[in-house]
């Protein structure tokens, strides 16, 4: 008997023991939410026309054109600019809004950044999923090969008196400008008496400051930062064409900080001088004294290049004739600055009914995976004509990586093209061709065109794993697994000290992402959403890329974990 | 599992068919901790029976405030087959049994997220967010050992009852996530093994049962 009550006593507290901690089963279960991807995003990378490199200092995006209502941050807030200082601006399109070759959507981007010209560009999204742009800028005083610029204090402005005496701001290298084997040059001259006004028509006082910039269009590198695209105006009426220009001034002033958007009273001058290589494509031969030739100002609201005028090219001998042809207006040009907002005149002549075509271009490593690589184009013999220039505008220098692909519009008659593949920024000097593509008639090739190369380093295609834990005041911690985040790599060195540039991995599918890294080297990574940008390093060190890949958790940042 | 299960029933067989040792048979009701089931009996001479048994219950249960991130049902199904063996020590009805649990209990739990949460300029509330669904069982096999009161193959009535209080070992929880949309990466394998520690409490499942048997 006293044995039987031993071992029930053992029993029981057997049970009892294994019953005193009792949890609640969801205890410590995170609750994982995957965010909604957009179905359309864009990245647009902003970089200095001269380096090629993204400019990492706050840079403004405006969007305009019919579609600017449509802009969305990557998580789903209406947006009409943005300002960034990671190199790149990140947004997408309404989530309904399915873009494609038949229905592509155009919007155009008006960038500007201190110590740059104001730029614009019109992009055109074809496909749904990310799609990737460029766009260049000139600094004032770096300007890129082919542009000549400078910027200058020009007085005093005093309201409704306007200017209180005569200011000529010249590019020439003679008048203080920054010249980069321009050829040519652009002076503007602003009366005494000149009124400023902002958008609103208020007229502005204080100490004016003015920037020119002129780009020689038949320089491919320049021509890469000039804005628009290649639709004109005649009329009124936005018309397909093919625009030639010949020749580009970008003008731009602020009183005080304030951009001037419109000018009252006589306008202001400007003289600037067209390329010596620059074919009149009525003539078929280079301008000369006597021919006529169109004014032409970018309207970035409507994302056209709007006529104002016809010139006829006269010998003024403003300017030193060795330079190339020079003429200036018979009459101020510029009565309302909000026309050329952002303050570009260009010079061509439009042929218009041109028949084009669009193709795919998709880049593939005859090697294994690689990092990102960069693209150029060229003429058959080095020499693009002027003719195809606007087409190829936006296509020089874009960076890619194997599998990507993107579109480029060409006219039927476009000349024999090379596609060149190399392993650096086009700017870098050490840069090797890793692969090209010859193309001989553009619109008889497939839709789409295939672009071989191979690259120096191998890298593999390695996972990355990130998620966003936030603080929480339940039981069940808050973690937030990314879906359409964009991400970015950057080589560092163990200590965290930067290598290489940022190159675009992709975007996040359920936390998870695919980037091409060599293992054992060591990374940093940006990913973005919502308009801000989350580097690892404020997280986490310098992470070594292994074979079964990488993860890191971005932590309680208020930005994205707020109401979450 | 398979040659455990065939072992199993070859001594079944073995021991019901035998005619090598004294045979009483008793047949019992029982219900308890591991459901309501039925008992088949054997002795072998006085002081030793073995017996088949299986039980089985379904339970719901439904938990979660609406202030707490999820809300749950669960669906317990309480099913298992035991081979044991009394022994009686002290000749009296006092007796230790051990053997073998087939535990097949499982229980689907179907969490619902509660709360609306925003991120950005995106509203996620329990409809976009979808459902986390948990499958949770245990190891088959697991072994038992107790004790009881009660002899129902010796009894001089041929109505007699039973009561057994004991444990089987059923080993850390097995847990299966599946999620639906928005809710997808809650179900990744390291969730799993939250839940699985979370439960980790609950190895020995504990037995209780009073039963009614018919000697024949």
């Amino acid at each position: 008997m006293q044995n039987l009550k031993y071992i029930f006593v053992g029993i029981l507290s057997l049970l009892l023991i294994n019953s005193c901690e009792v949890k609640n089963p969801t205890e410590g279960l995170e609750v994982r939410i995957q965010t909604i991807s957009r179905t359309t995003g864009i990245n647009v990378r902003l970089l200095d026309g001269a380096t090629g490199t993204p400019i990492e200092q706050n840079v403004k995006v405006t969007f305009t054109g019919s579609n600017k209502t449509s802009v969305i941050t990557s998580s789903n807030e209406p947006i009409a600019e943005l300002t960034t200082k990671a190199g790149i601006a990140v947004f997408a399109l309404e989530d309904e809004i399915v873009p494609s070759i038949a229905n592509p959507i155009l919007l155009t981007l008006v960038v500007a950044s201190d110590g740059y010209s104001e730029t614009a560009r019109q992009i055109k999204i074809i496909k749904d999923g990310i799609s990737n742009f460029s766009v260049s800028l000139t600094q004032i005083n770096n300007p890129p090969s082919g542009v000549s610029s400078n910027s200058d204090n020009t007085g005093q402005t005093s309201g409704d008196s306007g200017t209180t005496n005569e200011a000529v701001v010249s590019t020439s290298s003679s008048s203080g400008g920054n010249d980069n084997d321009s050829g040519g040059e652009a002076a503007v001259t602003i009366p005494a008496g000149t009124v400023l006004q902002d958008a609103n028509g208020t007229s502005l006082s204080g100490t004016v400051e003015t920037s020119v910039v002129y780009t020689n269009t038949t320089n491919s590198e320049a021509l890469s930062t000039l804005p628009g695209g290649a639709n004109v105006g005649t009329s009124g009426a936005p018309v397909s064409g093919q625009y030639i220009p010949a020749g580009a001034v970008s003008i731009s002033m602020n009183v005080g900080g304030q951009n001037v958007s419109q000018v009252g009273g006589g306008g202001i001058n400007l003289s600037m001088s067209i390329p010596e290589d620059a074919i009149n494509p009525v003539t078929s031969r280079s301008y000369q004294q006597g021919d006529k030739i169109g004014v032409w100002v970018f309207n970035p609201q409507s994302s056209v290049w709007e006529w104002i005028k016809d010139l006829i090219i006269d010998d003024s001998d403003v300017f030193n004739k060795k330079l190339g042809q020079y003429f200036t207006f018979d009459s101020p040009i510029v009565v309302d600055l909000s026309i050329i907002s952002p303050g570009v005149y260009s010079f061509g002549n439009v042929s218009e009914g041109v028949s084009s075509c669009t193709k795919q271009i998709q880049l593939e490593s005859t090697s294994g995976v690689s990092g990102v690589v960069y693209l150029d184009v060229v003429g058959e013999n080095d020499n693009l004509a002027a003719v195809a220039a606007n087409f190829v505008v936006n296509f020089s220098g874009v960076a890619l990586k194997h599998g990507d692909s993107f579109s480029i519009e060409a006219p039927d008659d476009l000349p024999s093209i090379n596609i060149l593949v190399y392993d650096k920024p086009l700017t870098d000097a050490t840069k090797q061709q890793i692969g090209s593509k010859s193309i001989g008639n553009f619109c008889s090739e497939s839709e789409t065109i295939i672009v071989n190369y191979t690259p120096l380093v191998t890298a593999e295609s390695l996972p990355i794993n990130v998620t966003v834990k936030c603080e929480s005041t339940s039981d069940n911690p808050k973690v937030i697994s990314p879906d359409g985040f964009s991400l970015w790599s950057r080589e560092v060195t163990s200590a965290g000290v930067a290598i290489g540039i940022w190159e675009f991995a992709g975007s996040f599918s359920g936390g998870q992402i695919t980037a091409s890294l060599v293992v054992g080297k060591y990374y940093e990574f940006k990913s973005e959403y919502d308009g801000n940008f989350y580097y690892s390093l404020d997280y986490i060190d310098s992470l070594e890329a292994k074979a079964d890949g990488i993860s890191y958790d971005i932590v309680d940042d208020n930005r994205i974990c707020d109401n979450f | 599992m398979k040659l455990t299960l065939n072992t199993i029933c070859i001594v079944i067989l073995f021991l019901f068919t035998s005619n090598l040792f004294a045979q009483n048979y008793a047949v019992g009701l029982k219900a308890g901790a591991r459901g309501i089931g039925v008992d088949v009996k054997r002795s072998f001479g006085e002081d030793l029976n073995i017996g088949l048994g299986f039980s089985y219950f379904g339970l719901a249960v439904d938990g979660g405030e609406s202030t707490d991130d999820y809300e749950y049902s669960a669906d317990a199904k309480l099913t298992s087959l035991n081979l044991f063996a009394d022994w009686f020590p002290f000749e009296s009805i006092f007796r230790l049994t051990g053997g073998i649990v087939i535990n097949l209990n499982s229980a689907d739990v179907t969490m619902t997220p509660t709360q609306t949460y925003t991120v950005g300029g995106d509203e996620y509330g329990p409809e976009k967010l979808g459902i986390l669904s948990a499958n949770v069982k245990y190891n088959p096999v697991a072994p038992y050992f107790g004790i009881g009161f009660g002899n129902p193959t010796q009894t001089e009535s041929a109505l007699s009852f039973t009561l057994d209080v004991g444990t089987f070992y059923q080993g850390g929880a097995i847990v299966d996530l599946s999620a639906t949309k928005l809710l997808t990466p809650s179900a990744a394998p390291d969730q799993e093994e939250v839940l699985e520690e979370n439960l980790s409490w609950f190895k020995w499942y504990p037995v209780l049962n009073i039963g009614i048997n018919y000697r024949f």
